[in-house]
This record gives structure tokens, C-alpha cells and sequence, in this order.
């Protein structure tokens, strides 16, 4: 555990001096000294590097733990982040406001309110999802159907985000498949400030439901007549998975694989099911994962920076699949 | 005195299940009653209702009608957390996360009386100890899930129920899947924890043979009505029978094992005694040769010779001497399988 905090400080701390501009150790360790500098590498530190890196390691920590309670929840290694439709939700939201606008010819307004008006439509669009995901579970007890309720719901949001492409404008178009790619560095000042939020909130809520988590690995019999209240349950869940999932995609875009990949590691590596241990673990471990994508994906000493999202699983899969040779079967991990 | 005793009463109780607004009914107005130190046997065909009744008891579904109390409380009374100390659930072990270790799964039976860290206290883990050791599982406490056995798996679940710590413990099927040893060895421990520690333990199972020699008590579902008794009078009333009432399948009452009706193509007498008359008779019946002494056909005679069987037929006439079991069917077959007079 202690290696894999230390590798996410340094991973941090890379992410800081590595980039377009690489900033030597000695000149980073002064810029940090020195109060209200205004040189040129303390533009890029303080406006850029920090507050990307910081997004860097919220959104690590939220799409890794966030998958790793879905996959208990549901029982599924398959399950991650977005199972309950948030992505899609998110993805229609933002699909109607860059695609629509444009459509309708009120681009002006939209580039006036572009970063806001982009994650308030993602969170709409997820939240919106997940209220009705709520609805049905309400009447719906068995945990499969409403993972299978789940994925209809996003694949018919799917369905109705094609049909906007299908319609919209080339302009339009593009800026929604830039936002799918997933971007860490337009998090800034309050935006950065609600993520953080949205994050510790949904981390304390796992925390507070580990002991329940864990119990659920026996199945939902064992954990109602244990004692656990499994509405209560869900419901808090579901919350803090929205919270999450959903605040980084409104942010940052959809950011794949991390959330599947992640929590599988952190089996792997702690040998453990306990939740009290896998949950901390995932934490550090989705914070350095996500870091190393960012450093890879902006390309050291090149001025040019690929998406995140292509980085995550270019990255992740060798991780994973190097894993399970090692460890030559997942599922006895699951 | 028995006022004292732990209880749970089913009054009126119907049991069934709700599909959209429609509600199905499996077992109407069951009145029984089950008390500290018995196992209790529930047992009946497929799809006759053992699951639902056990889910219904263990609050995992609601009862269509009637009530259910334990203690004299109805079970709507208890909250979850309280319900938990009273009663625990062992369900079916095929689907446990494989990477838990034995001692973990045990642990989480502490989860009622545990804070929200679910620490435990050093008398929680005596407790698990305790627990492992009365289920012999103790020298697996740290394997994890995947590597045990099915046996030792459903062991290690009633060990978790155990350190639950609860007066009534309900399991569904837990001899499903477990090859004969394991299946008396996983109920006798269930009927020991029923008498040592004054347990009510109900279990369903469809191992009939199985749980006619151990549990103190049947409840024989049958026809939506479920009858009570111990369970030998269950085969002395031929209750049992019931169950097969359509079916070529039926309980000898005699040897304690269940038999297919078969049709017969011809008959013989044997002349023999224990084991062998026994054996020898099974598969002639099984190979549609019926045996009946008053019969007109041939008399085959069985005897032990040193190290050898040997079977021969009509011994008075020095008929043939056969030393495989086979090779007699099969003669007997060729010779009096097309005379009808012997039928």
C-alpha cells in the first residue's frame, strides 16, 4: 500500500514537471518557494500543471472506486463505472447542447457559457438517467435485471445521441467527439473546487458502506439476513457512484477502461476482497494509473497531446493483460 | 421449562409470489410449529414450494397471508438488524466470491453485532473460532473460497451462520451438489448443532433417502398441503409414497431405497439368502425378470464357493453353472425370454 501511495506522489510530481515544457526538478523546487512569482514556469505551474494533475488524481480516484463498488454491487467483473447509464446520460446531455445549439444557430451563446453550460448539461444528462434507473429499481428487486435495465437505457440513449450526429452540423460534430475523447485539463478555480466535492463526498459514502460491501460479496441473501437494509443500501450506492462517475464525466468527458481495469489490479496486487483495504488501494492506485495516461499522453517535449482516452487503454491493457498471464486467471480473482 | 424454549410458529401462513399485480400462491394457510433442538426436514418435489416457504421465513420475501413469530414477536415487529440475531440463512455456495478466505466468510456472521468498520472484538473472533472448529473446518481458516472443496464450502457457510449466533438456522438445498459422503456428513453435523447447541435447523432437500435416516422431524410437502411427522412413520403411513403417486418410481419401505416399476418379461425363483439373494435379485428386476417364488419358471440357485459365486440354474436337473452375473441374465434371456406362459 505504502509503495503505491509513494508512486502516486511521484507520479504527481511527474505529471507537474514533465510536459510541452519540462521543468527541471531544481527549477520546480524554486517556482514552489517562491511567493506570487510571475515568471513564465510559474504561469504554467500554477494555471496549467496543478490543476490538471489535481483533476488527474480526482478523477483516477472516482472512476476506480466508483468501478470497483459496481462490480460488487453487481456481482460482474465486466461491471465499471458507467453500468448504470451514467456515461450515456452524461453523453446525451452534452450531445443536445454543443449539437443542438449549433443546429439552431445559437453558437455565440454557447461558447459564452461553453465549460459551464457543458458540464451542467452532463450532469443533467447523467442524473436524469440515473433517477430513472432509481424509479425501476424500486419495483425491480433482482440486482441482475437492473444491470440489464441499465445497459438498455444507455444503448437507446446511445441510439438517440447517433441520430444528433447523424443531423448536426461538421463544427458541432467535431466538438462532441473531442469532448468523448476526454480532457483533464479544462477543470479550473470552482470547477475544480465542486469535483473535489463531488469526489470526497462520494468516497465517503463508500467508506461509510464498506463493512456492507463487503458482506455483499456472499450475495444479497446473506447481507439482508445479516442485517443490511438492501434499499438503503442501493440507494447509497447509487449515489455515491453518480456522484463519482457522474461529476467526472461532466468534467473531464468520458474517461473508459481506468474504472473496469483498476479495481482488477488492486485485487490482484492486495490479494483481498475486503473493502476497507481494496477501496483506499483503488484510490491511490486510479490516481497514479490516470497520472502516468496524462504524462503519456502529453507527449514529453512535444508540443502536441493525444486523448486521454485512447492513452487509458493503450496504457491499461498491457497492464491488465501482463497481469493475467502472471496471474493466469482473472475470474479466480473475481 | 419448555415456556422458556425458542420457537417460530407459522400461523395461517401463505406463501407464493407476486409477478407484476398478480399473486401466485404455492402453499396455502400452513399451521406448524418448530422448536429448539430439532432438525427439521423440508421436503417435496421440485417447484412444490421449499424455496419460497424458506425465503418467506428468513424475511427475504413477504408472506402472501398469515403470520410468521419467533418467540412470541411477529416477524414484522423485528428490524433487520434484530431479526439478524435471531435468525441466520445459509443459501447456495456455488456463487461466493472465490478470493475471500475461510475465515473471512466466517467473520462476516459477526456483521449484526460488529461496528461499522465491523471490527471485531477479541470475544467475536473466540466466536469464529468456536464456530470453525464445531463445523471442522478449522485447519482451512486460511484458504481462500477457490481452493476448497463443494463439502468443506457448504461447511465453511454454516460455520458463518453459526458465528451469527442465531437460535434458528434455515438453509435451502445444502446438500445440493455433494457426492453421498459429504451429503450424511454435512446433516449429521446439522442434527449434532440441532441437539448439542438446541438449534432449530430447517433445511430443505430432495435427498429423501438421505434425510429419512437423519432429521428428527419431516414437514412433506405434498399437493400444497405440508404434513408433519417423524420420518419413519412418514414411510410406515406410506406418505412418502404420495410424492410418486403418478410415477413408475416408488419407496420400498423395506430396504429404504427407492425403485422404478418395471415391466417384467418372465419369471424365476431364487434360492439363495442375504447379500447375495439381495443383488441377485436387483438385477434381475432391473433387466425385466421378475422373482417370485410361487412362479412355474426356473429356480436358480446361488452359493458362495471359495472365492466364487457361482448362480445355477435349475440345480435339481444339474443344469448350468454360471460365474458372472451377465452371462446368467443373458441365458435366461435367450431361453425363456419368448415363452409366455411364465409371464
Amino acid at each position: 500500500m505504502l509503495i503505491i501511495i509513494f508512486m502516486a506522489i511521484i507520479l504527481f510530481i511527474a505529471d507537474l514537471v514533465l510536459g510541452s515544457v519540462i521543468i527541471s526538478l531544481k527549477d520546480f523546487w524554486e517556482i514552489l518557494q517562491t511567493q506570487g512569482g510571475e515568471t513564465y514556469l510559474h504561469k504554467i505551474l500554477f494555471n496549467f500543471r496543478i490543476p490538471r494533475a489535481l483533476t488527474a488524481v480526482a478523477a483516477g480516484m472516482a472512476l476506480s472506486v466508483s468501478g470497483l463498488i459496481m462490480q460488487t454491487v453487481f456481482r460482474n467483473p465486466l461491471a465499471g463505472p458507467f453500468v448504470l447509464g451514467i456515461s450515456s446520460g452524461a453523453s446525451l446531455g452534452v450531445a443536445l447542447i454543443i449539437i443542438g445549439f449549433q443546429a439552431f444557430g445559437w453558437f455565440s451563446a454557447f461558447t459564452v457559457l461553453s465549460n459551464w453550460a457543458i458540464v451542467i448539461a452532463a450532469l443533467l444528462g447523467s442524473g436524469l438517467l440515473l433517477l430513472m434507473l432509481l424509479i425501476v429499481s424500486t419495483r425491480v428487486k433482482d440486482i441482475m435485471t437492473i444491470l440489464i435495465l441499465g445497459i438498455l437505457f444507455s444503448s437507446s440513449v446511445s441510439a438517440l445521441v447517433s441520430i444528433l450526429q447523424y443531423f448536426s452540423p461538421e463544427g458541432a460534430l467535431k466538438s462532441y467527439v473531442i469532448w468523448t475523447m476526454g480532457n483533464l485539463g479544462n477543470v479550473t478555480g470552482d470547477q475544480l473546487f465542486i469535483l473535489w466535492l463531488a469526489i470526497g463526498i462520494g468516497i465517503f459514502i463508500t467508506l461509510f458502506n464498506g463493512k456492507r460491501l463487503n458482506i455483499m460479496l456472499l450475495g444479497e441473501q446473506y447481507a439482508q439476513t445479516t442485517g443490511v437494509n438492501i434499499f438503503q443500501f442501493r440507494l447509497l450506492i447509487f449515489i455515491a457512484t453518480s456522484l463519482l462517475a457522474g461529476s467526472v464525466t461532466a468534467f473531464c468527458g468520458p474517461i473508459g477502461f481506468i474504472g473496469i481495469a483498476v479495481p482488477h489490479i488492486a485485487r490482484l496486487i492486495f490479494k483481498t476482497t475486503n473493502h476497507f483495504i481494496l477501496v483506499p488501494g483503488t484510490l491511490f492506485l486510479g490516481a497514479a494509473i490516470l497520472l502516468l495516461s496524462d504524462i503519456v499522453a502529453h507527449l514529453p517535449g512535444s508540443d502536441r497531446i493525444l486523448p486521454i482516452n485512447s492513452i487509458t487503454a493503450l496504457l491499461g491493457i498491457p497492464i491488465v493483460i501482463w497481469i493475467i498471464f502472471k496471474n493466469r486467471n482473472l475470474s479466480q480473482v473475481f | 421449562m419448555v415456556n422458556n424454549e425458542g420457537y417460530i410458529q407459522l400461523n395461517d401462513l401463505s406463501v407464493g409470489y407476486e409477478t407484476g399485480r398478480q399473486q401466485r400462491t404455492v402453499i396455502p394457510k400452513i399451521n406448524l410449529r418448530a422448536s429448539q433442538g430439532n432438525l427439521i426436514a423440508l421436503v417435496g418435489a421440485n417447484g412444490s414450494g421449499k424455496s419460497t416457504l424458506l425465503r418467506t421465513l428468513a424475511g427475504i420475501q413477504s408472506p402472501i397471508k398469515g403470520s410468521i413469530s419467533i418467540d412470541n414477536k411477529p416477524i414484522e415487529s423485528y428490524s433487520r438488524h434484530d431479526l439478524a440475531e435471531k435468525l441466520s440463512f445459509v443459501g447456495t455456495h456455488y456463487d461466493m466470491h472465490a478470493m475471500m478466505r475461510v475465515h473471512q466468510v466466517v467473520s462476516y456472521g459477526r456483521y449484526p453485532y460488529t461496528n461499522i468498520l465491523g471490527h471485531l472484538h477479541p470475544t467475536d473472533k473466540m466466536i469464529i473460532r468456536k464456530a470453525m472448529h464445531d463445523t471442522g473446518i478449522f485447519h482451512l481458516r486460511d484458504a481462500f473460497i477457490s481452493e476448497i472443496s463443494d463439502g468443506e464450502k457448504q461447511r465453511v457457510l454454516i460455520a458463518r451462520s453459526l458465528a451469527q449466533d442465531t437460535n434458528i438456522i434455515l438453509l435451502d438445498e445444502p446438500t445440493a451438489f455433494l457426492d453421498v459422503k459429504n451429503k450424511f456428513e454435512i446433516l449429521h453435523l446439522l442434527g449434532r448443532l440441532a441437539h448439542e447447541k438446541r438449534k432449530i435447523i430447517l433445511f430443505s432437500s430432495h435427498d429423501l433417502q438421505i434425510v429419512l435416516g437423519t432429521a428428527d422431524l419431516l414437514w412433506f410437502i405434498d399437493h400444497k398441503k405440508i404434513i408433519q411427522g417423524l420420518p419413519e412413520e412418514m414411510v410406515l403411513k406410506n406418505t412418502i409414497n404420495e410424492l410418486f403417486r403418478h410415477s413408475e418410481v416408488y419407496f420400498d419401505a423395506e430396504n429404504n431405497e427407492f425403485r422404478i416399476q418395471r415391466r417384467h418379461n418372465f419369471c424365476v425363483r431364487l434360492l439363495g439368502s442375504g447379500a447375495l439373494y439381495k443383488w441377485t435379485e436387483r438385477a434381475l428386476d432391473r433387466l425385466h425378470i421378475k422373482v417370485d417364488n410361487r412362479c412355474s419358471g426356473p429356480a436358480i440357485h446361488i452359493e458362495q464357493k471359495d472365492q466364487e459365486i457361482v448362480w445355477t440354474v435349475n440345480p435339481d436337473n444339474k443344469g448350468d453353472e454360471f460365474f458372472a452375473l451377465q452371462d446368467l441374465i443373458q441365458h435366461l434371456h435367450s431361453k425363456y425370454g419368448n415363452s409366455k406362459q411364465l409371464r
